[in-house]
Formats: structure tokens, sequence, C-alpha cells
């Protein structure tokens, strides 16, 4: 895919790592297609879009995005079907919401659009016409984050910290190149997966990366790790968070980045350092012991005149 | 660089604490009788709680050396607004011997790291002469690279580090 997102060292500043949400909206994902293509792609369900619910949309488009990405690249496979999982699970816990139909969300949207608090860029006139992922994002399904607000340096390397936790496999989780940019997050947390609930996308402070950056790899749809999840995760939020609060758990996040980061650095050196040191002993001492047996050898022979001057005497 | 130096850079000690020098004099650092202090190596709190056994070496007893113990990573690593934290300072130690023959000026203080894992480092220098060595102010914020030029010890002669956190969170790991 045309974005590499996840070549990177794993030592500090030369990190790149574009936002989460990035790779869902640009090529290949089905979350920029309209609905009307969107329906398409998923062929014959037997019921038009409109009257599905909001659970059976998004468990067909996962399912759809899914086999496509296993038909796109092999090391994305075990993924792809957690990725799948992952986001059932997630999804599923706003009841209230998936259950109503599309139709029955175009209609809350259009209603709340009558409010005035639209902007005007993101009037659609018909629901088919609408990219899906608008669609969600005004649904309350996910939030999006300010466009202003992507930035690839800032929002880092999540995927470095919690390969921290396991390090033979982070060199593989760095490289590869994937068509979305969850996986080795998904791989990371693979381990953590089960049984977490959507809400709580932002736990700064106490919470660890990998805490924090779970949840948002729930929140399938460009998660803002921008923090406009500062309150719940239900409602879509155009207005209502503001901007001075949004900016502050933007700056803690990427504080707690930067820490993090350099934490998984000193880690890497300790166990660098441990290894070298550990090297060089063990090389020390397959030194001590060769010569130990050379000079071995030099003292048995050494041994023999005398023992030939015993019998001489007897 | 030697290899024997390199993990002190790779951890920072070089750079940090000393600036990248020769080790040319032998030094064994030894806790419990039997732990020897190896580049690297965690040690429980418990089992530094007491001064360790220090060898060094040297050609001559005529020449003496100063020991310097001390933790860069004060109070914690990732904000080490106290750096350094000086825990112990012999001087005088004769060469070929141990601490044992030197002159406790700054008493052990038993490592008890609070947040995060820090690196202690124990430094050893030749004096230009006995007792050219002054009694430094405090144990915080000391500085050895200042602590040497400011009594004449130039570059270490040997070093050597290992790492320890508090108690409960290396039990866990």
């Amino acid at each position: 895919m045309g974005m590499q997102k996840m070549g990177s060292q794993g030592d500090g500043s030369s990190h790149h790592k574009q936002p989460q949400f990035q790779p869902l909206v640009r090529e290949n994902s089905m979350y920029s297609l309209t609905l009307d293509e969107v329906q398409n792609q998923l062929g014959d369900l037997g019921k038009p879009l409109s009257s599905m619910n909001l659970d059976e949309l998004l468990k067909n488009v996962w399912t759809v995005e899914a086999n496509r990405n296993m038909g796109l690249e092999v090391e994305g496979t075990p993924f792809a079907n957690q990725t799948a999982l992952q986001r059932q699970a997630s999804i599923s816990a706003s009841s209230a919401l998936s259950k109503k139909t599309v139709d029955e969300v175009w209609k809350d949207i259009q209603q709340s659009k009558h409010d005035g608090e639209m902007k005007s860029r993101e009037r659609q006139p018909t629901l088919g016409e609408m990219t899906l992922e608008d669609f969600l994002v005004k649904a309350g399904v996910v939030t999006e984050a300010p466009v202003d607000k992507k930035d690839g340096g800032s929002i880092v390397g999540v995927d470095t910290y919690t390969a921290q936790q396991f390090p033979q496999q982070s060199q593989w989780v760095q490289y590869p190149p994937h068509p979305q940019y969850q996986h080795p997050q998904q791989s990371m947390m693979g381990v953590y997966m089960p049984g977490q609930p959507m809400p709580q996308p932002l736990r700064m402070g106490a919470a660890s990366m990998m805490e924090v950056s779970y949840p948002e790899n729930q929140v399938t749809l460009p998660p803002p790790l921008t923090g406009t999840l500062s309150e719940t995760q239900t409602p879509a939020r155009k207005r209502g968070v503001p901007e001075g609060v949004i900016e502050k758990t933007v700056e803690r996040r990427q504080k707690r980045m930067i820490k993090n980061r350099e934490s998984a650095a000193r880690s890497r050196e300790r166990k660098q350092a441990y290894t070298n040191e550990l090297e060089s002993k063990v090389s020390r001492l397959e030194e001590e012991n060769k010569e130990a047996k050379e000079t071995k050898g030099e003292d048995l022979f050494s041994f023999t005149p005398l023992v030939q001057s015993f019998y001489w005497i007897y | 660089m030697s290899r024997v130096m390199e993990p002190l850079a790779i951890v920072g000690v070089v750079g940090e604490v000393v600036d990248m020098f020769t080790p040319t004099v032998k030094m064994i650092v030894t806790y419990n009788s039997d732990k020897q202090v190896v580049n690297g190596y965690e040690f429980m709190p418990s089992v530094i709680a007491s001064r360790p056994r220090v060898e060094i070496g040297g050609e001559d007893m005529r020449n003496v050396y100063t020991l310097i113990m001390t933790d860069p990573d004060a109070p914690s690593p990732s904000d080490p607004y106290l750096r350094e934290h000086l825990h112990w300072m012999v001087i005088d130690i004769p060469g070929t011997t141990d601490v044992s023959f030197g002159k406790e000026i700054v008493s052990y203080e038993t490592p008890k790291p609070v947040a995060g894992i820090h690196r202690f480092v124990f430094i050893l220098f030749k004096q230009r002469g006995r007792q050219t060595v002054r009694q430094p102010a405090s144990r915080d914020c000391f500085n050895t690279k200042r602590f040497s030029g400011e009594n004449g010890l130039g570059l270490p002669v040997a070093a050597v580090h290992f790492n320890a956190q508090r108690e409960t969170a290396a039990r866990k790991r």
C-alpha cells in the first residue's frame, strides 16, 4: 500500500508512526467508500443496507475487510482475524446504538443537523452518498479526529512500548509493511484482548500506554489519539469538548509516550549491556580454558624424566 | 572502544557519569562475599545493603586510589533531578590492596531506589598523592566529573556498574 508506517528504529527519536486512523481512511479501506459502494461490496446480504442494524452492518463490513486483508498479506492473517474479533467485541458493547437500523440512525443524524450544529462541508444530501466513515462518526459509534491534529510525529510508536513486553517479537513487529496500521498493535494486544470493554479510552496518568492504546484499537475507526474522547466514548462530538481540555489531554498523552519511549530505550540498553558483558566473559573464559589445557599438556611431559630416574635408581 | 568499555557506554555511564577512559587497574567488587558485580547485572536491594569488598590492582602499594560509588538516576531514571547521589567514598587506598585499607570519608549508604531501575556505579581514580582528596559537601547533586577535576583525579582507571530497583518491584519480575 502506499503508506509505510512501520519502518522505524527501536529507539527514540527516529520514530515515525502515523496516526492509527490514517490507513483506515485511505486506500484499501471500506470506510472511505460511500454507503452505496459499501452496499455493493457487501454483495448479496439478503437485506438492504438501510434496514440493517448497526451491529450487522459493522460485522459485515469487517468480515469483508478481513477477508480482503487476508488475501493481501500472509502475515496479516492471524491479526486480521484478531482485528475482526476485537472490533466485534467492542462495538457490540454499545448496544443501544447497535440495535438501531441504519435508517433510524440516518434520521437521527439529519435531525441533529437541523439543530444547526453541523458544519456545512459535512452535509450529505442522501444517505447513500455519505461515506461509511462519516456515517459511523455521525452515528456516534466512533469519534472523528480533527483534521488539523493529524500529526505523524506526535502520535508515535505506541507499539514500541508494547513491543517491549515481547522483545523477541519486537523486530518483527516494527518492520513488515501492513495495509493496516493496527496489526502490530493487535499482535501486541493479543494477550490483553479478551474481555476488555470499550469504555475508558483515555486513562491518562496512571494508565500505561498499553491500556490507553488498546481501547483505542477497539474503536476501530480513526480513534483520535488526540483526545476528543476525553469523556465517554458513546456520543459523537462536534461540540461539547472545549479546546483547552483536548489540548491538555494531548499534551499529557504525548509526554507519557515520550517517557515510555525513553524507559523502553533504557530497558534495551540494560539488556544489551548485560549481554555484551556476558559475551566478553564467555570469550575470556574460553581463552583461559584453552590455555589451561595447553599448559596441562606441557606438565605431563615434564614428569616423565623424573619417573625414568626413579627406575634407574632401583 | 575496547570490548570492556562497551557495556558502560551502552548504558550511558560513560557519558553521563564519567568521560571515556581506558581501564588500567583491576577492580573487583563483591557483595556478600560471593556475588561479584558484573556490568549490567541486577541485584536485589537486600544483597547490596552492606558495603561490598573491593579489591584493587595497580602495581605499587605506594600509589593510592579513590573509590566512589554513585547513583546517577536519583531520584528516578526518568527524571534524575538529584543526579548524582553519592553513596560511598573511600580515599587513600593503597595499590594492590582493598578498600578496608583506605579512609572512608563518606560512609556506605544502602541503596534504596524508590522509583525505576537505577544504575549504581563504582569508579576508581588514581590520586596524585596521599591526602589530596577533600570530603565533598553533600551526597545529593554530586558530580563525579566535577569532583575529579577539583581534586586532581583525572580520568578513572576502573569502573563497573550494576542495576537495582525497589525490592517489591524486583520480586514481581
